[in-house]
């Protein structure tokens, strides 16, 4: 066709101007087809014959003058058919409602009058669109040769953008004269439309439809014929005042909630806006839009006031963490999340929160301490309470501290396991708040004073009561409790040596399952690394030597076949020094005792030590035995001769008990074997004769001639007290329905130190942390042998990280100390650099 | 008894002391005669000026030197009398810090005794270093010199004030005795608070006697010796106070030891320093890590 065109143009040429006349009859056809289209008669025309005539036009070379005819009637058209319409629309009091927002006008009559004029422009929107595509099509070959040679906008984008121009565009006149601003069509339709969404969100129901259809109206209409693409109407002109009207709603109702409703109320209603702006964006305006809605209510309705909010008393984020309210969490976490994705706001709240309660725990257990020392005064002595006020008060305060100690676990796990609710149902196992979490832990645990202590005692108590109370799997779950406490100590060290002093007690006083022990102490060794725990497997270790020892020994014994009757079965446990704690090791609690005289051992105990010793010897020459006189017991069996001059009850016949004391007990009671009935031994006899510590034999005669089941001495004065003057004698008439009888250990419970003694604790606890400060200083020096100051401080905290938190004072001085010691040395011109000195 | 060395190693003035006077080693030559130093022979070359150094020694010993020698043994070392003789002889004062100067020049471990290897050693490498012919009046010009240094020379005077530590402390301790010390302070950085009046270098600034300040802090606080790194880091510190006397320098991540960041702290307490204005604490040194 081209190729033929090019041929016989030159032909052509004259024949052009003679079809000049053939122009005005095609375009007459033309304008009465269009005339036909604008008033819906177009069932009567022929699409082939419009279509050739315009073919025809093009041809001749006519597309500029028609391309301009079709304009210029359209325009007329507008004028006078299109506009009068619109303009009877555009009524004063649509004016003045939608523009001037005069008042008193409910919004009813509103909505009915705002609908009405959108109902008008959609319908000449919905005629004009339909006629604009007909004639396009109409006049296709208009657009497809003319209009694309000549790079003009296309027909149908011409005549379709008339309508922004003469209808959107198009001045308010007559109806308008006493406005001073010059407004125009588009400003009312826009009014309208935000005042409809208004009416919608305050609960109205609106015509969806019809609104959707204007923006669908603005979303197809373009700032220019050109139609670039993000210069839609909508998105020009419709959609930022949107979006300040719907800032402006929300600051107002923002504010509104703020002075009338609770969080709670606030949280509900902004998710709830956020859902009803979106379902707005797909039915109603356009889904452009749904981001961009989205953040104005983000910013003006929750982050505007997101600190007042979460403030509240009585509905905040306070509360809602006291009172549980995982609702209120998941949605504030949800909405926290959109506005800010560090939720520093929730985090700031969730950590002070974390630290309140944990101190109220703290505080809660100062609380409870009085009360349960009287509920315990109670208790435990059922007599005499007022005479002796001084002992309750010297003996309950460990109780009550164990008591304490468990409480304070608990109640902290228990926390512990809110939070990690509220963190699994409501913040999605969210890793920042979750450390977060953590940290305030952490930190309120260690702020705590007794911390490391308290969480030892709570595994020794269930590990103790584990025996009898609680199933594998319940015992299972504590010691995973305990390990969760246990990552949160930072000074590890303190908690290492409470710990092997508890496990010690248990372990020599068999009060607990060895293979329990040995599960917690490999959990701790998985959690905190095979250093912590080497003591610990060290205690193991002797504990199984030493039975294996106890019965070998025995058959030794036996193979000599030496039966002699007074034979004392001993049942050893052969310590490392290392490996226990100096307490359980003799080396005396209190300081600058020094190493303790040992006591006098009856001369049958004496000869079972030489002997055990030799024994001992055989396989293992050059060590050293040392008998810790403190940690052991004994059963003795005892016979009570019947008593003269009773002939019935128990006193008539004679009675044999097997009495358990304590190795001092026994050394004790040994003594009575010597005595001739009727005689007696004061308390300094006895402690020449046996070189007991005073205190310790205080408590041991104590538990022999106070504690009424086994009261086998006699005490003068019968006082509770042992008083230095006492005089004890042998008690004839003892009488216990229990053959096996344990002598109680008085005071000897593992519980929670004195005042006085975990000032000792922390001072031991400090020398050590010296050392290893200073070893941890000169092996790194050794290492890199010069290195500044703040770069040493750190790399030591760094180092030590896992075991306790250094103070950098501390550090200071151990590194002066180093210094004044000459392992390292200043640099010369650098004095903040140290040198080490090999 | 042979004399304990340094850990120091060197205790000469270093040779920035002689490039800041007038009198450069090449001044000294000519004016003290090069044929001396120019025409020594191989084995004096090695040797240095120590025959005639050992005689000058000799001539210093006196009766209960040579008594408490023994008969017939060569004597070794000279006692406090001889010595203080020596010092005076020297033209150095033996009341103040004058005293140090030449102590030092002879390697001096105590303040009542010279030995002959240090004295020998001593001005044997001076002769190395600066051609200083070894007789009495080469001597006398050249501790003079020294002395005249003392105030204007930091560098030496460091090396002066941190010898002193090892004079002033008893052989068998590490540390200065508290009172030594403060005599000591007195003798080198004395103010006009001081019973010796003015040092060499007087440890104050505009408005601040620090030297009073630091001598009460001491009297109130400190209660044990003085070891080598408070001797040594309180010059330092002095050094910075005299620059800086809101003590805006300091900083207690700074590795100041213990016992000057306690008087940094006294100071603040006593009105003596303001604390720097939040924010515009740190003065050069600051090279604070957050941990």
């Amino acid at each position: 066709m081209a190729s033929r065109t090019n041929k016989i143009r030159p032909i052509r040429k004259p024949i052009t101007n003679r079809d000049q006349s053939e122009f005005e009859p095609c375009w007459a056809l033309l304008r009465d087809a269009m005339t036909d289209i604008h008033l819906q008669n177009a069932g009567r025309l022929s699409f082939e014959q419009l279509y050739r005539a315009s073919y025809k036009i093009v041809l001749r070379k006519k597309g500029a003058l028609l391309y301009e005819r079709v304009r210029d009637f359209e325009q007329e058209w507008f004028r006078d058919h299109i506009m009068p319409n619109i303009a009877a629309l555009i009524t004063k009091n649509l004016i003045n409602i939608s523009l001037l927002q005069h008042p008193g006008s409910s919004s009813h009559e509103r909505r009915e009058m705002g609908e009405k004029f959108l109902r008008g422009i959609r319908d000449s929107w919905t005629d004009h669109n339909r006629s604009m595509n007909m004639i396009a099509d109409v006049l296709m070959y208009l657009d497809r040769v003319y209009t694309l040679e000549t790079k003009q906008p296309s027909l149908f984008a011409v005549t379709i953008g008339l309508f922004r121009n003469n209808v959107l565009r198009s001045h308010i006149g007559a109806a308008a004269e006493d406005i001073e601003q010059d407004f125009v069509v588009f400003d009312i339709l826009c009014a309208v439309i935000l005042d409809l969404i208004n009416m919608e969100r305050d609960g109205d129901i609106i015509n969806r439809n019809l609104v959707r259809k204007i923006t669908a109206m603005l979303e197809s209409l373009y700032e220019t014929d050109d139609e670039i693409e993000n210069h839609r109407l909508y998105l020009t002109l419709f959609e930022p005042r949107y979006l300040e009207a719907s800032t402006e709603f929300y600051r107002k109702e923002c504010e509104k909630l703020v002075q009338e409703a609770n969080c709670s109320t606030w949280l509900r209603h902004a998710q709830r806006r956020l859902n009803e702006e979106r379902e707005r964006c797909g039915t109603t305006l356009s889904i452009m839009t749904t981001d961009k809605i989205a953040s104005v209510v983000e910013k003006e309705l929750i982050e505007a006031k997101l600190d007042v909010f979460l403030a509240m008393e009585g509905s905040g984020l306070k509360p809602m963490i006291d009172n549980d309210r995982l609702d209120d969490l998941s949605i504030l976490y949800q909405l926290i999340s959109r506005v800010d994705s560090t939720k520093s706001a929730l985090k700031v709240i969730l950590q002070r929160r974390v630290r309140e309660l944990g101190l109220e725990i703290e505080k809660a257990l100062k609380n409870t301490d009085f009360s349960v020392a009287g509920a315990a005064t109670g208790d435990g002595e059922e007599a005499g309470e007022a005479a002796e006020k001084a002992k309750p008060q010297t003996l309950n305060p460990a109780q009550q501290q164990t008591a304490a100690a468990i409480k304070w676990v608990d109640d902290v796990l228990q926390l512990k396991d809110k939070f990690d609710r509220i963190l699994s149902d409501c913040f999605c196992d969210d890793l920042l708040l979750q450390s977060a979490i953590t940290r305030s832990f952490s930190d309120f645990i260690n702020s705590f004073n007794r911390s490391s202590e308290y969480v030892s005692l709570f595994i020794d108590d269930n590990l103790k009561r584990g025996i009898k109370t609680k199933t594998e799997a319940e015992v299972d779950a504590v010691l995973d409790k305990a390990i969760v406490l246990l990552r949160y100590l930072t000074d590890r060290d303190m908690f290492e040596r409470y710990y092997q002093k508890h496990l010690a007690k248990r372990l020599l006083h068999r009060k607990s399952e060895i293979h329990t022990e040995k599960e917690m102490v490999s959990r701790m060794k998985s959690e905190m690394g095979n250093h912590f725990t080497s003591k610990f497997e060290g205690m193991f270790k002797d504990m199984e030597l030493s039975k294996d020892l106890t019965d070998n020994y025995r058959d030794h014994i036996a193979s000599l076949g030496d039966a002699d009757y007074k034979t004392v079965d001993l049942n050893i446990n052969v310590l490392t020094t290392n490996n226990w704690p100096p307490e359980v090791m003799g080396g005396g609690t209190s300081k600058g005792e020094g190493a303790k005289p040992d006591c006098f051992y009856p001369p049958e105990i004496k000869r079972l030590q030489e002997s055990f010793y030799k024994y001992y010897l055989k396989d293992r020459s050059g060590r050293v035995l040392t008998w810790v006189s403190s940690a052991g017991n004994a059963d003795i069996k005892c016979v009570f001769p019947k008593v003269p001059g009773k002939e019935t009850g128990p006193l008539s016949k004679e009675r044999r008990y097997e009495l358990n004391v304590s190795t001092y007990g026994m050394i004790v009671l040994m003594l009575f074997n010597d005595l001739v009935d009727g005689e007696s031994l004061s308390f300094d006899e006895i402690q020449a004769k046996t070189n007991i510590p005073a205190p310790e034999l205080m408590r041991t005669l104590t538990s022999l001639s106070s504690v009424p089941k086994c009261r086998v001495l006699l005490k003068e004065p019968a006082t509770k007290n042992v008083k230095n003057t006492d005089k004890f004698s042998y008690n004839a008439q003892f009488v216990s329905k229990a053959i096996r009888i344990k002598a109680p250990v008085i005071s000897s419970i593992s519980k929670v130190e004195g005042d006085e003694e975990r000032k000792e604790t922390e001072r031991k606890n400090d020398q050590t942390r010296a050392h290893v400060i200073d070893a941890a200083v000169v092996r790194i020096m050794k290492q890199r042998k010069l290195l500044a100051h703040t770069k040493l401080v750190n790399e030591v905290i760094s180092q030590l990280m896992g075991r306790f938190k250094p103070d950098v004072p501390l550090i200071k001085k151990r590194i002066e100390d180093l210094l004044a010691r000459e392992y390292l040395e200043r640099v010369e011109g650098d004095s903040s650099t140290y040198r080490y000195l090999a | 008894m042979r004399p304990r060395r340094m850990r120091n190693g060197s205790l000469l003035p270093s040779s920035s002391l002689l490039a800041t006077t007038d009198f450069t080693p090449c001044a000294f030559a000519m004016l003290h005669g090069a044929p001396h130093t120019v025409y020594m022979n191989d084995r004096e070359r090695k040797r240095g000026p120590d025959d005639a150094l050992n005689q000058l020694f000799d001539r210093l010993v006196g009766d209960e030197d040579r008594a408490a020698a023994g008969a017939g043994k060569p004597v070794e070392a000279i006692g406090a009398e001889a010595a203080q003789a020596y010092i005076s002889s020297m033209g150095a004062n033996i009341e103040n810090v004058e005293a140090f100067v030449v102590l030092e020049i002879v390697r001096a471990d105590s303040i009542g005794q010279i030995t002959r290897q240090g004295f020998v050693e001593g001005w044997s490498s001076i002769y190395l270093d600066h051609r200083i012919p070894a007789d009495q009046a080469h001597h006398r010009n050249y501790v003079r010199m020294c002395i005249q240094n003392l105030p204007q020379n930091p560098a030496y005077f460091k090396k002066v004030y941190q010898f002193a530590f090892g004079l002033g402390k008893e052989p068998a301790q590490k540390a200065l005795e508290k009172d030594v010390a403060l005599v000591f302070w007195d003798l080198f950085l004395g103010t006009e608070s001081s019973d010796t009046g003015l040092g060499p270098r007087p440890w104050k600034s505009k408005n601040v006697d620090w030297l009073g300040a630091w001598k009460r802090f001491l009297a109130e606080k400190w209660t044990r010796s003085v070891n080598k790194d408070m001797w040594n880091q309180t010059l330092a510190f002095a050094e910075k106070t005299m620059v800086d006397e809101t003590l805006g320098f300091w900083n207690e991540d700074q590795a100041w030891p213990g016992v000057i960041d306690d008087f940094v702290l006294w100071c603040r307490e006593q009105g003596i320093a303001k604390a720097p204005a939040p924010g515009a604490a740190g003065g050069e040194e600051m090279d604070v890590e957050d941990y």
